[in-house]
C-alpha cells in the first residue's frame, strides 16, 4: 500500500485543485500553479503528481466531454477528495503547531555578531 | 489545425503507460496551441519539447505487463542467490576475484591478438592485394625473401594488365634530413631512424590506408610522386618539420645530397602497418640518385626492395605468377630463371610468414596467436574450475534447501534456474570487475609492447562479454545446478547426502589436477624461457663489443676524403683506441644483411657456396678483437689491388679445407671478383641465434670495400662516467664539424646486442606475470575448497584429536590428497612441457637442453605453492581444541 504522506510540491498541487474547484485539469492546474507561486512548474511534474495524489485517494478524477479544441482528447478533471481534505488540514495542522511553538525570541535578529 | 510534432508524441506514447496517454496528449495539444498563439511556431516548438521532456519520469513509464510466473520464479532465485552470497562472502570474493583476473588477462590477451591480425587489414581491396616476394632454390632447400629487382613493379605495370595498382617500395633507415628556409639556408636538422619510404606514384591507390574518401589533404594525387624529387609527408610530419600542415613547395635535403620538394601532404596513417611509413619519396628518384641501373638490372636484388600489388577483380593467382614467370624469364638468363621465381603473398601474410619478413621486422605467426588464445583460454578455465569446485562442494550444504524446495513444489529445472542464476551474477560481478582491470592494465601493456591497441569502448567488445557472460553462466553454472537439483528430497532430509557426493568427488579432483596442470606448464614455461634467455646473454659473440659506440655515417662513396679526414680527427682524441669503418657492427639487432657466393677458382660454378658479406675496414679485424687463426688481417693499401678477403673458420671448413692453414692464399671467386683468401678468423655469431633456418649462418667472408662503408665504431678507452661523457662530447664536435647537416646519433654495442633479444626477454617477463596469475587463481580455489573441507570435517578431526591423533597427523590427513593431485598433474604437465618448449627452443641456434630440475623445480614450486594454500586452514583445523570442534552442532 502506497503511503498516504503528502510533499511539499503536492500539497501545493492539492491546494490549486481545491482552489480550481470543477476546472481542475493537468494545464489549467500548471497555469494556476505558475500564477500564484511565481515559478516554473512543468507540466510532467504536474501529472505525475495529479496521479501520484489519485493513488493515495486525495483526488477524485472524472472525464469531460471530448472537444475539438484537445486534438479530440478529453479533459481529466480532478477534485479533492474529503481524505484528501484531511489530509491538507492536517499539514496545515502541524504547521500551525509548529508555527505556535516557536519562542517568540527566535525571530528578533538583532544581536551583533 | 494546428499540430504539434507527432514524433514526439509517438514517442512519449511509446515509453509512458496506456493510463495516462489521453491525460497527457490531450494537455499537450491545448499548451501546443496556446505557445503557438503567444511565441509563433518555432519558439513554441522548443518550449513544446522541453514540456515533453518533463514527462520523462520514472512515475510514467510503461508498467511491465502481468508479470509472468517466471518472471515471478526469477525474482525468487535472484532473491535467494543474493541471500546465499551474504553468507558466503569468501566464497563470492574468491570466485569473482579469481574469474576477474582470468578476465582480465583475456581480454588484454585478445586485444593484442587482434591487434596483431589486425595488419593491414583496413586497405580498401585488401583481399586481392599481394606482395611480390622471391624464392630461390639454393644448396640446402629454398630462400625465401622479399627483394624484388628494381624494375620489376614498372615491369608489371607495363606488362601485365591484370594487376590493378602497382607500386615499389624502398625504405631508407637513419636519414638525415635538412629542412631548408625559403633562401635555401639549413633551417632545422632532423634524423629519422625509419620511417622514409621510396614509392611509386600509385602506392596509395594500392594501400587507401581505409581512408575510401582519399588520403590527401593537399598536392596532386595524380601527380605528386610520378617525378624524381617529389615528397609527399603525413599531417603530422609536416607539422614537424615546417609547424604547418601545408608546406607544398619547400624542401628537405636528405643525406645531405639530394634536394626534395613536398609535393602532397596525406591524413595521418593507422600504425597497425607493415609499411610504417611518413614520408614518402618517390621511387623514381633512384633513378636519378644511384643511375640507371634501378630501371634495367634483372639481377642485383636487395631484400629492402619490395613491390605491392593489387589484382583485378576475379583474377587468379596462378595465372598472374604464370605471367610474372614469363616477364621474369624475357630478362634474365636461363640460370637465373630456373634458380629465382617471383610469387604473389597475399597481403594478410605479410605480418605472418617469418620466413619472408617485412619492414616492421616483426612478424606475427598463426602458431603464436594459437598460442595466445590457448593462455588465454587456459587462463579462464581455471578460474571457471574453480567456480564448480567450490559450487559442487558447497551443494551438499544446501540439499536441505534444496529438498524443501523440491517438497514445496519445484521441479529439478526450477532449481538448474537456481544455479544459473547464480553463476549469472557471480560471473557478471566478475567480467566488471575483470573489464575495470583490463582498462586500468591497457595502458601499460601498450607501453610494455610499444604498440597502440584498440579500446575496450566497442560494440563488438561488449558483444564479446555478453557472450562470454552467457558461456560461463551456462558452462560453469551446469554442473552444479545438475548435482544440486539431484538430490531426492528424502535422501536430503535424512542427511545421507554423502553418497550423492561421491560422483562429484571424482570430478572435483579431476577438475583440481587440470588446475595443477595449467600452473605446471606455466611454470616450467616460465623457467625455460628464463634460461634460454640468460644463456643468450651469457653466448661468447666472438669478438669484443665493450666500451664500442658505433655511429652511422652517410654512405656515399665520394666522400672518402672527408671519411678519412673524420678518421683521423677521431682517432686522435686521447681516449679513442681506435676508429674502423664498416657497412655494420659485426652483428647487432639490426643491421643489414648482404649474402654472395663464394667457389674455389679450381672448381665450376655449380660448386659455389651461400656467404655473407661484410664489407670492413683495415682496423676492423683489430678493433672488434676477432681472432685470426691462420694467415692475417686485411693491411692497408693491399685493397686497391687484388680482393683480399679474410673468411671464417667455418666457411673454410665448409669450403672443403681440412684445415684454416690450408685456406690461406687460395684463390677464390667472391661477390663477383677474383678474391684472394689472406685469412681466417675465428668464427663469431653474426647473426641473432633466431635466426637457426638460414643454412649459410657462420659462413662470413670479409671485405674491404669503401663504397659500402655506413656505419664507424669506436672503441673508447674508458668506462668512466664523466670521461665518458667529455668524449662523447668532443667526438660529436668533431662529426658537427664534419657533417654540419647531419644529426650525430651513437649507439653503444652493448645495447645493439641486448636489443636481438628484446623479444625473448619480454616474453619471459609476460611469462613470469602470467604464471603468477595462473597459480594465484589456483591457490584461490585450493584455498576456497579447504575451507569448506576442514568446516565439514571438523567433527572427524576433533575425534580423531580425542582419540590421540597428533597435529601432525591430521596435517597429512587433509594435506595427502592434495600432493597426490598434485604429483598426478604432474606427471601430465610434464610431458607436454618438455615437448611444447623443444618445439620452442628448436626455433634457436643456440639453445639450452631442457635439465632435469626445470621440471622438479616447478614440482617444488606447486607443492610449496599448494600447501601453503591448504596448510594455513589445515593447521587450524588441527590445532582446534576437540572439545570446541566436538560442541558445534
Amino acid at each position: 500500500m502506497k503511503g498516504t504522506h503528502l510533499g511539499e510540491f503536492e500539497e501545493l498541487v492539492l491546494l490549486t485543485i481545491a482552489i480550481l474547484y470543477d476546472e481542475a485539469y493537468g494545464l489549467a492546474i500548471q497555469r494556476e500553479m505558475e500564477k500564484q507561486s511565481q515559478r516554473k512548474v512543468s507540466i510532467g511534474a504536474v501529472h505525475a503528481a495529479c496521479n501520484r495524489l489519485y493513488d493515495k485517494g486525495f483526488l477524485s478524477a472524472r472525464f469531460s466531454e471530448a472537444s475539438q479544441k484537445r486534438g479530440g482528447k478529453r479533459k481529466k478533471l480532478y477534485r479533492v477528495t474529503p481524505s484528501g481534505q484531511h489530509a491538507l488540514t492536517q499539514a496545515k495542522d502541524l504547521r500551525q503547531k509548529l508555527w505556535d511553538q516557536i519562542p517568540g525570541t527566535a525571530f528578533q535578529f538583532s544581536w551583533k555578531g | 489545425m494546428i499540430q504539434p510534432p507527432k514524433r514526439i508524441l509517438s514517442f512519449l506514447k511509446w515509453f509512458c503507460d496506456e493510463r495516462f496517454h489521453e491525460e497527457m496528449e490531450g494537455d499537450l495539444y491545448e499548451m501546443y496551441e496556446d505557445l503557438v498563439e503567444t511565441y509563433g511556431a518555432r519558439k513554441a516548438h522548443r518550449r513544446f519539447v522541453k514540456a515533453a521532456f518533463s514527462y520523462m519520469r520514472p512515475y510514467f513509464f510503461r508498467r511491465r505487463q502481468e508479470s509472468s510466473l517466471f518472471m515471478t520464479a526469477q525474482r525468487f532465485h535472484f532473491k535467494i542467490a543474493f541471500r546465499y552470497f551474504e553468507r558466503n562472502k569468501v566464497f563470492v570474493l574468491i570466485n569473482v576475484l579469481g574469474l576477474a583476473l582470468g578476465i582480465a588477462c583475456a581480454m588484454l590477451i585478445s586485444q593484442l591478438i587482434r591487434h596483431e591480425a589486425s595488419f593491414d587489414q583496413f586497405h580498401t581491396g585488401v583481399d586481392r592485394a599481394y606482395r611480390v616476394v622471391r624464392v630461390s632454390q639454393i644448396e640446402g632447400g629454398d630462400e625465401f625473401r622479399t627483394g624484388v629487382v628494381f624494375p620489376m613493379a614498372a615491369n608489371i605495370r607495363s606488362d601485365i594488365a591484370t594487376a590493378e595498382a602497382v607500386t615499389a617500395t624502398y625504405p631508407l633507415w637513419n636519414t638525415h634530413l635538412a629542412i631548408l628556409d625559403e633562401e635555401g639556408g639549413v633551417e632545422k636538422k632532423f634524423k629519422e631512424r625509419k620511417g622514409i619510404g621510396m614509392v611509386d606514384q600509385s602506392f596509395f591507390e594500392v594501400f587507401d590506408f581505409g581512408e575510401k574518401e582519399g588520403n590527401w589533404i593537399h598536392g596532386d594525387p595524380k601527380q605528386a610522386l610520378s617525378q624524381p624529387f617529389g615528397m609527399v609527408l603525413t599531417a603530422s610530419k609536416a607539422r614537424k618539420y615546417f609547424g604547418t600542415t601545408n608546406p607544398l613547395g619547400r624542401v628537405i635535403t636528405i643525406d645531405d645530397e639530394h634536394n626534395f620538394t613536398v609535393t602532397g601532404v596525406v591524413k595521418d596513417l593507422p600504425t597497425a602497418t607493415d609499411l610504417p611509413f611518413t614520408v614518402f619519396l618517390s621511387f623514381r628518384s633512384l633513378e636519378v640518385m644511384w643511375g640507371d641501373f634501378i630501371k634495367t638490372s634483372w639481377v642485383g636484388v636487395s631484400d629492402n626492395s619490395q613491390c605491392y600489388l593489387r589484382l583485378q577483380e576475379g583474377v587468379g593467382v596462378e595465372a598472374f605468377n604464370q605471367q610474372l614467370a614469363q616477364l621474369h624469364e624475357k630478362h634474365v638468363s636461363k640460370e637465373i630463371a630456373d634458380m629465382r621465381s617471383y610469387v604473389l603473398q597475399p597481403m594478410n601474410e605479410v605480418h605472418q610468414d617469418a620466413r619472408f619478413g617485412n619492414y616492421t621486422d616483426r612478424t606475427t605467426s598463426q602458431g603464436t596467436i594459437l598460442v595466445l588464445w590457448a593462455i588465454a583460454f587456459f587462463v579462464i578455465l581455471t578460474a571457471g574450475v574453480n567456480y564448480i569446485n567450490l559450487a559442487t562442494a558447497q551443494s551438499s550444504l544446501r540439499a536441505k534447501e534444496m529438498g524443501m524446495r523440491k517438497v514445496v513444489g519445484s521441479n529439478r529445472l526450477g532449481i538448474m534456474f537456481q544455479a544459473f542464476t547464480e553463476t549469472f551474477l557471480i560471473t557478471s560481478m566478475a567480467v566488471i570487475l575483470g573489464l575495470a582491470l583490463a582498462i586500468t592494465g591497457l595502458p601499460y601493456l601498450e607501453q610494455y609492447m610499444d604498440i597502440q591497441l584498440q579500446s575496450f569502448w566497442q560494440w563488438d567488445q561488449a558483444l564479446w562479454l555478453l557472450g562470454l557472460i552467457l558461456l560461463m553462466t551456462l558452462a560453469a553454472g551446469y554442473y552444479p545446478g545438475k548435482v544440486l537439483s539431484g538430490f531426492s528430497p528424502i535422501q536430503a532430509f535424512r542427511k545421507k547426502v554423502e553418497r550423492a557426493q561421491e560422483g562429484s568427488l571424482g570430478l572435483r579432483r579431476g577438475l583440481i589436477v587440470f588446475q595443477f596442470v595449467v600452473a605446471q606448464l606455466f611454470i616450467m614455461a616460465t623457467i625455460a624461457v628464463l634460461l634460454q634467455v640468460k644463456h643468450f646473454q651469457e653466448a661468447e659473440w666472438g669478438f669484443n663489443q665493450d666500451a664500442v659506440i658505433t655511429v652511422q655515417v652517410p654512405a656515399a662513396s665520394e666522400r672518402a676524403a672527408v671519411r678519412q679526414k673524420l678518421y683521423q680527427a677521431w682517432g686522435s682524441l686521447p681516449n679513442v683506441e681506435q676508429v674502423s669503418f664498416a657497412a655494420s657492427a659485426p652483428s647487432a639487432a639490426t643491421r643489414a644483411h648482404n649474402y654472395s657466393e663464394m667457389q674455389l677458382q679450381t672448381q665450376g660454378p655449380e660448386e659455389g657456396l651461400m656467404c655473407e658479406v661484410m664489407t670492413i675496414d683495415t682496423s676492423f679485424i683489430d678493433l672488434y678483437q676477432i681472432p685470426i687463426i691462420a694467415g692475417r688481417s686485411i693491411l692497408p693499401g693491399e685493397a686497391d689491388q687484388k680482393h683480399a678477403v679474410v673468411v671464417t673458420e667455418r666457411l673454410a671448413k665448409d669450403l672443403g679445407f681440412l684445415s684454416p692453414d690450408e685456406a690461406v692464399d687460395q684463390a677464390v671467386y667472391f661477390n663477383g671478383s677474383d678474391c684472394v683468401i689472406v685469412g681466417v678468423a675465428q668464427d663469431f655469431q653474426a647473426s641473432s641465434f633466431r635466426q637457426s633456418d638460414l643454412k649459410h649462418r657462420g659462413r662470413v667472408a670479409m671485405w674491404h670495400n669503401p663504397a659500402g662503408f655506413g656505419m664507424a665504431s669506436l672503441r673508447l678507452k674508458t668506462t668512466n662516467a664523466d670521461q665518458l661523457t667529455e668524449s662523447l662530447q668532443a667526438i660529436e664536435d668533431i662529426w658537427v664539424n664534419t657533417y654540419p647537416r647531419h644529426v650525430f646519433e651513437y649507439q653503444f654495442l652493448d645495447d645493439r646486442l641486448a636489443a636481438y633479444y628484446a623479444v625473448e626477454t619480454k616474453m619471459s617477463q609476460l611469462f613470469r606475470i602470467l604464471a603468477a596469475i595462473a597459480i594465484f587463481i589456483g591457490c584461490l580455489g585450493l584455498y576456497g575448497l579447504v575451507t569448506f573441507l576442514v568446516n565439514q570435517k571438523t567433527k572427524e578431526i576433533g575425534v580423531r584429536k580425542v582419540l590421540g591423533a597428533s597435529t601432525p597427523q591430521i596435517l597429512s590427513l587433509i594435506l595427502r590428497e592434495y600432493v597426490g593431485l598434485l604429483i598426478i598433474a604432474f606427471v601430465i604437465a610434464s610431458p607436454i612441457a618438455y615437448w611444447g618448449l623443444n618445439r620452442w627452443l628448436s626455433n634457436f641456434a643456440s639453445q639450452i637442453n631442457l635439465p632435469i630440475w626445470l621440471f622438479i623445480l616447478a614440482l617444488g614450486f606447486s607443492m610449496t605453492m599448494a600447501v601453503l594454500s591448504v596448510g594455513y586452514k589445515s593447521l587450524q583445523a588441527a590445532r582446534l581444541n576437540p572439545a570446541t570442534a566436538l560442541r558445534t552442532e
